[in-house]
């Protein structure tokens, strides 16, 4: 099996390189192959317009709010051996800021707030009927904001080779969570093709509470993540992209608080392994539409060291009246439940075990639907755009999503 | 079945890359690729916000150039 894909990749590597190196000798202005080749010479040199040192080149503003209704095992606001709720609502204001610094650095910060109900439901409280409102594992859990800062900046190595750094701080109670990352994009083939490779480290820190809200110290969960991409411009209305992303995940991973049915009416605490390792290969098509739209195609597997593994596809199609932008989706997703999830646990029994509703094997749907209206703005190409988008998501284990959202933003 | 799948997505992907290194789209043909709606992930703040719904309300992320989980206090 080795030898054949080693062949394959040296013949791409080949057919990568040829066009290359044909595009040099039609005299394109650099070669990362070829550096020292000799220019045709230009009989109208261009004239150098230098970058200003600071400019905004978009802002955006969006606000969703989800509403969320099911019920979960994991969940203790509901009788004691039977499924509880998993009703929560969050309020999610995010804004977005891109701006050029000189001519090679592209600097993008969005700064997110969630407002969550319901984010630790009190165990203490379990045998009430389903659909008592949920208490929390502390008070500020009751309502618990969550703010996250994200910054991205690119800096063009050349023509062919960005090189970027990314950084975010993440704080909600009882949680903080630090992240650094590095990513690297270089173009071949006159920019046809486009590798992408990425690193990511994030650390979160947070408290432990058992399952009657008592604390006890902090607990750490580390995630790295590598990721390899590809994106080729396959016809002048075609661009496919490929993608595959690992991630390790250590520590304690769990966020403590969740429980599980014992079989003599109690609830015990959730265990689950202290690593995780999680693969994820996708594809994605875009193809323009004649009639001025586009289709948008994408598919996910998914596997890990935890026994789930996934399949996601989905589907998009935008379609431009005018200055007004529609847009539906879907999506689809099937997963198996991870091997030691379940709904009711032997109080004696050792081992790992979960009743968590995510982790269990179910089917997913969600439908979108959403509008753009973008408003040109002066003579100089300024235009800003309103947007509102809706979702319904539902799972086949009894829990749904619904999210709306509305967005106002303006770009160079 | 799943020790022989990543050897078949190891053969695509450099099947992809093959492909990828013979297709040439010239500069003057690409006035659809650079249109918004080719955007593959879209609005950035809208797609970070379903993101954060899919990875918080099932086991399974990633592939998208983004961690699989960590960074919330959900997982």
């Amino acid at each position: 099996m080795r030898l054949p894909v080693a062949a394959a990749t040296a013949a791409a590597l080949i057919c990568v390189v040829a066009p290359a190196a044909r595009a040099t000798a039609v005299g394109a202005p650099f070669s990362p192959f070829f550096p020292g080749a000799p220019a045709a010479p230009d009989p109208d040199p261009p004239v150098i317009v230098f970058a200003p040192a600071y400019q905004i080149q978009s802002v955006a503003a969006r606000f969703t709010y989800f509403d969320q209704d099911g019920l979960g095992y994991q969940s203790a606001a509901g009788p004691a051996a039977g499924p509880g709720s998993e009703r929560a609502t969050i309020a999610e204001p995010q804004s977005e800021v891109v701006a050029t610094l000189g001519d090679r650095l592209v600097e993008r910060v969005t700064v997110s707030v969630d407002v969550v109900t319901a984010a630790s439901p009190d165990h203490r409280l379990y045998g009430l009927p389903v659909g008592t409102p949920v208490d929390a594992v502390s008070g500020p859990s009751r309502i618990n904001e969550a703010e996250e800062i994200d910054s991205d900046s690119t800096y063009a190595w050349d023509r062919t080779t960005n090189l970027g750094f990314h950084a975010n701080y993440h704080l909600e109670e009882p949680l903080e969570s630090w992240g650094l990352g590095t990513f690297l994009t270089h173009s071949f083939a006159d920019d046809n093709t486009v590798l992408a490779a990425s690193l990511y480290q994030l650390v979160d820190w947070f408290d432990n509470f058992n399952l009657a809200g008592k604390r006890f110290g902090r607990d750490v969960r580390s995630t790295t993540n590598f990721n390899l991409g590809i994106t080729q411009l396959l016809t002048p209305t075609t661009i496919v992209l490929g993608g595959y992303g690992f991630t390790a995940q250590g520590g304690t991973l769990t966020n403590t608080w969740n429980s599980v049915p014992f079989s003599d009416g109690t609830r015990g605490t959730e265990v689950v392994p202290r690593e995780r390792l999680r693969h994820a290969f996708s594809g994605r098509l875009v193809q323009w539409l004649p009639w001025q739209g586009a289709l948008k195609l994408g598919y996910r597997f998914y596997a890990d060291s935890w026994g789930s593994v996934a399949h996601t596809a989905d589907a998009a199609v935008s379609q431009r009246l005018g200055q007004l932008t529609l847009d539906i989706g879907g999506r689809y997703h099937r997963q198996s439940a991870v091997d030691f999830f379940g709904i009711v646990f032997d109080p004696a029994g050792a081992g790992y075990r979960t009743a968590d509703s995510d982790l269990a094997g179910f089917t997913a749907y969600a439908l979108s639907a959403g509008a753009r209206w973008d408003q040109p703005v002066g003579h100089r190409g300024h235009q800003i755009y309103f947007a509102a988008t809706g979702e319904h998501y539902w799972r086949t284990n009894n829990l749904h999503v619904d999210f709306v959202s509305g967005a106002v933003g303006w770009r160079q | 079945m799943r020790r022989r799948l990543p050897r078949v997505l190891l053969a695509a992907l450099a099947a992809a890359l093959l492909w990828s290194g013979c297709a040439m789209v010239p500069q003057n043909r690409r006035k659809h690729l650079g249109d918004p709606m080719m955007s593959p992930d879209g609005d950035a703040l809208l797609t970070a916000g379903r993101r954060k719904l899919y990875t918080s309300r099932e086991s399974a992320g990633g592939g998208d150039a983004a961690p699989a989980g960590g960074g919330c206090g959900c997982q």
